[in-house]
């Protein structure tokens, strides 16, 4: 039987195959002349013609860099903001609710009831497992409105620069690679503001009788 | 070879530059601007948005070149830095609003490699070449082709980048070379030999 693609593509990129595909690839002139097909490819990728780069006034990119310029905040301080900046929002929602003559308010985000901030020291797995879960969740979670709040859309811009800053850290940093600790710190910022992400695109995402609850008889 | 190994510019014009010197982050974005640009490109199919992520990543160095600790490649940091702002991007609910990134899910993936089969017969028959066939993959797929075989990242490393798994990124790898094979080696219809791997 013919190796699977992915097996081929395990042969090709020098990755381990059990011995039996091994065998039958270098024996099959069909599925030879798919691995070296498969090579090929790699190579006509990799001297693909490049795009040329759209002329862009320099000037623009650098008064923008001077407009939002780089956070001085620590990890510790930014998980603040974020939750100060949801718990803000979702207040905010309340409030405009309440004055509209609304009694009470039930709301609890799942991502707010999530347990990983209770914990005090919960490991690397299990952070990037919920980094990962919210994500997740994140992605699955409605469309955002077409019309706004300018300080909700703010809010939800500035956690995810954060995010993504968080993001290239773990992906990229050899120095976060080698320190468990300083990697563990990240990714426990990294869920805390995703935590705060979700609640506040919970919040946007709520109907306004959420907040509301049940009208009067 | 990923072009970032190609292009470098001096460690005087980084500590420069980390130093607020206004020449310095110039020369670095006259540098990288070509294989940033193209990076962006092969990872966003919409030259519009390409453009502003061109612009998002070069104010992004800006504000960060101070945290780059010098440890590893200029450009490789560069690199990173493209590719979370193009992975962000295709994360963000706008885009996924609009495409099918995730083909994940079973039936998405079927539907998705369908209608790429169906622009895969226009492709073949007006003669297109792998460029036009790269196209047809859906975002998160190509982004995994590239990533993969242009810049050389284990899977390993593109599920770390994705928060999804090794075997993900392997499936995407997968199927895409598959759809490549049969947009590009067959268009006369004849029956490959490799079979489609159906498994995640």
């Amino acid at each position: 039987m013919h190796p699977r693609i992915d097996q081929l593509l395990s042969l090709r990129d020098g990755e381990p195959v059990d011995a039996a595909t091994r065998e039958h690839a270098e024996s099959c002139a069909a599925c030879a002349a798919s691995l070296h097909r498969l090579t090929q490819r790699r190579h006509e990728l990799q001297n693909l013609p490049p795009f040329d780069a759209p002329e862009i006034d320099y000037s623009l990119i650098r008064a923008r860099a001077a407009e939002s310029a780089p956070a001085a905040m620590n990890g510790y301080q930014w998980t603040a903001v974020a939750a100060a900046m949801a718990a803000a929002v979702i207040a905010g929602f309340m409030a405009v609710d309440r004055d509209h003559g609304a009694p009470s308010v039930q709301v609890r985000s799942p991502a707010i009831a999530s347990g990983v901030g209770e914990s005090p020291e919960p490991a690397l797995a299990q952070l990037v497992e919920r980094s990962r879960e919210l994500d997740q969740l994140l992605q699955n979670m409605p469309r955002r409105p077409e019309v706004q709040r300018v300080s909700l859309a703010s809010t939800v811009d500035r956690l995810e620069q954060r995010v993504q800053w968080l993001d290239m850290q773990l992906s990229s940093a050899p120095d976060v690679a080698a320190d468990e600790a300083l990697s563990r710190r990240m990714w426990r910022e990294r869920v805390n503001l995703m935590d705060s992400l979700v609640a506040v695109r919970y919040a946007e995402s709520l109907p306004r009788s959420a907040f509301a609850g049940e009208p009067p008889g | 070879m990923s072009q970032f190994q190609v292009v470098e510019v001096s460690s005087e014009v980084i500590l420069a530059a980390a130093r607020g010197d206004v020449r310095a982050h110039e020369q670095i974005y006259i540098t990288y601007r070509r294989v940033v640009y193209n990076l962006i490109r092969r990872l966003i199919a919409r030259p519009a948005v390409a453009d502003e992520i061109l612009q998002d990543v070069f104010v992004e160095i800006l504000r960060s070149i101070g945290s780059y600790a010098g440890s590893g490649s200029f450009g490789g940091w560069v690199r990173a830095l493209t590719i979370n702002k193009c992975l962000m991007h295709l994360r963000s609910p706008w885009h996924r609003s609009l495409l099918w990134i995730d083909a994940q899910e079973p039936e998405d993936a079927a539907n998705a490699l369908d209608a790429i089969a169906v622009q895969g017969e226009a492709v073949a028959s007006a003669g297109q070449d792998l460029e036009r066939a790269m196209a047809t993959l859906p975002a998160l797929t190509r982004a995994v082709v590239w990533l993969h075989d242009v810049e050389g990242y284990t899977h390993g490393e593109i599920a770390n980048l994705l928060k999804r798994t090794p075997s993900f990124s392997k499936s995407q790898l997968s199927r895409a070379h598959a759809r490549l094979r049969n947009l590009l080696d067959s268009p006369d219809g004849s029956v490959p030999c490799i079979p489609v791997s159906t498994s995640c």
